[in-house]
């Protein structure tokens, strides 16, 4: 079966400065693709080159395994899309935006208008002008025109700005009922904790280039696992483990955090720490062994973390 | 079919847009605002044979042509493209199935409609108020000819204020240019009155009184070959340049 979406050797340069480096990505029919990667990665430039808002000076775009070469509008019919913040007509409704723009897909469905409107929780605001919408209704209204058109496959770029807890948490619900429904999602988020909780694959970016990409369950898995000791001496512990630790763990970083000491890329035999702390008479209350959230990887692989 | 569907967007918001509204009431500015002069001054004009349909239906189209009508096609131009990227909506356009060519020629006919519309509404309004004036007689052979030529200059100036509007993307710019047209089609008319091929005036508007003023359609224009590939030229190369930047712009 051919993709549903793919990107092949996609690249865009402005001047000097590459800003997407011959990307490479798949996404397959019936998936919640999340794309991740810190701020000025080249998320949005990418996204935007799927829809041909902008000119790729690399590569190519394929939609269901076509080229669209330099017709992006055949994408259109199948793809709803969210490009940052989305703009409307401020002197209309929203109702009467989505209108707009149904018209320009050629239909004219005032029922769909207010399923969808329904959908985002908007159909008691659909008759107020957008003006007077908050950042949070315009996201919402955002989604509702992207799914107007009954797309295949949703693209949402940080669909979750400007929205509060509870807001956030009903993007969540209405990913995961899109999915149901048989949507397919592209969605880039900085919000990974969200992300992880609805997404079924990934794809993180950085410096414009594809760092990982695969199921998610696999790419955490593909990470490196995480060790925790809990002691009523972790001071000790963690003066023993920063000489120990080299000459056992290799690469293995330490991070004390109260009673708790993390260990990142860990790789070693707990046992043999174990057994070398109590001979060290250091008391051990608690080890765990932790598999690095999608955040974590995030920021090995990114940076990001480091930075902050 | 899809610049059709543009040009059915662009009007249905024209509709819920009271600053699209006011624009086309324009057309009605020039002839009322003659038909108060007409009142004032009702007995000295029948004294001197002048209280005529003639004279001010000439009298109203070209203070239209002069004074209003380039500024108004600037700020239509400039309302039809600037608009999409104040509002940040040019994205949810071009992905909704709109190739930009047909989101281009869409608004370009849209807005060629529009002047239409406006110089209907100038004729209906000069008609209206002419016949409540009581107005009669005079001479009308330059009448319709100067209004068709007054429609095509204003149609021949919409790409070219098309071309400044995506070139600068700023309303201020297109319709500061349409208030500099005006300017420029004023002064031609003050001092270049006898000149034949108008369509090298920028401000082409001033053909409409310079058919009135010599009330000889035809003779003025001794080439009018010229005047119609002039005026060709600019609109088809300000298409072209519009056309170009159009597809060439990446969308923010």
């Amino acid at each position: 079966m051919a993709s549903l979406l793919e990107l092949k050797q996609l690249s865009k340069k402005y001047g000097a400065a590459t800003v997407v480096d011959h990307l490479d990505l798949t996404v397959q029919p019936g998936q919640i693709y999340a794309f991740l990667g810190p701020n000025g990665a080249g998320k949005t430039t990418t996204i935007r080159m799927m829809l041909g808002l902008v000119h790729p000076t690399g590569g190519e775009v394929w939609f269901q395994g076509q080229p669209l070469g330099d017709h992006p509008e055949r994408i259109h019919s199948q793809v709803g899309s969210m490009v940052e913040t989305p703009g409307f007509y401020p002197m209309l409704s929203g109702a009467e935006n989505l209108h707009v723009f149904q018209r320009l897909h050629g239909d004219n469905d005032p029922a769909r208008i207010k399923a969808v409107l329904d959908l985002v929780d908007l159909s008691s605001a659909g008759k107020k002008p957008v003006g007077a919408y908050s950042l949070g209704m315009k996201q919402r209204l955002g989604i509702a025109l992207a799914m107007l058109h009954r797309p295949q496959l949703l693209i949402l770029d940080e669909p979750t700005n400007g929205l509060d807890p509870a807001g956030m948490s009903e993007v969540r619900n209405l990913l995961l009922r899109l999915k149901d429904e048989g949507f397919s999602i592209f969605i880039s988020s900085h919000l990974l904790h969200e992300v992880e909780q609805v997404a079924t694959n990934v794809g993180i970016i950085n410096n414009g280039k594809l760092v990982k990409e695969g199921p998610l369950g696999a790419v955490l898995n593909s990470s490196e696992a995480q060790l925790e000791l809990q002691s009523s001496q972790a001071d000790r512990l963690s003066k023993f483990l920063a000489s120990w630790l080299p000459q056992h763990v290799p690469g293995g970083t330490l991070r004390q955090d109260g009673n708790v000491i993390h260990i990142a890329s860990f790789s070693g035999d707990t046992e043999a720490l174990n057994r070398a702390a109590q001979q060290a008479d250091i008391p051990i209350g608690g080890i765990v062994h932790r598999q690095a959230s999608l955040e974590q990887l995030f920021f090995q692989l990114t940076g990001v973390g480091a930075q902050q | 079919m899809n610049t059709v569907r543009v040009i059915s967007v662009e009007g249905y918001k024209a509709v819920r847009s009271r600053i699209w509204l006011a624009s086309l009431l324009i057309g009605t500015m020039s002839p009322l605002l003659f038909a108060l002069a007409y009142t004032l001054r009702r007995a000295n004009l029948i004294l001197n044979g002048n209280y005529t349909w003639a004279g001010f239906e000439q009298n109203s189209a070209f203070f239209f042509s002069v004074f209003l009508a380039c500024a108004m096609v600037g700020g239509l131009a400039g309302l039809a493209l600037t608009d999409e990227s104040r509002f940040n909506t040019l994205k949810s356009v071009l992905t909704s199935g709109i190739t930009r060519s047909e989101y281009l020629f869409g608004k370009l006919l849209f807005v060629a409609l529009w002047v239409i519309a406006e110089v209907a509404v100038l004729v209906l309004t000069v008609f209206i108020v002419g016949a409540a004036l009581g107005l009669n007689g005079g001479d009308m052979t330059t009448y319709w000819p100067a209004l068709l030529t007054e429609t095509v200059c204003l149609l021949a100036l919409a790409p070219i204020f098309f071309m400044v509007a995506i070139r600068t993307n700023n309303f201020f710019a297109v319709a500061g240019m349409g208030v500099a047209f005006s300017f420029v089609t004023l002064l031609l008319n003050l001092f270049g009155t006898g000149r034949p091929y108008m369509g090298y005036f920028p401000g082409s508007t001033g053909t409409a009184y310079m058919l009135i003023y010599s009330n000889q359609w035809g003779k003025q224009y001794n080439d009018p070959l010229a005047w119609a590939i002039t005026l060709a030229v600019y609109t088809v190369a300000a298409i072209i340049a519009t056309w170009v930047a159009m597809q060439r712009r990446d969308v923010q």
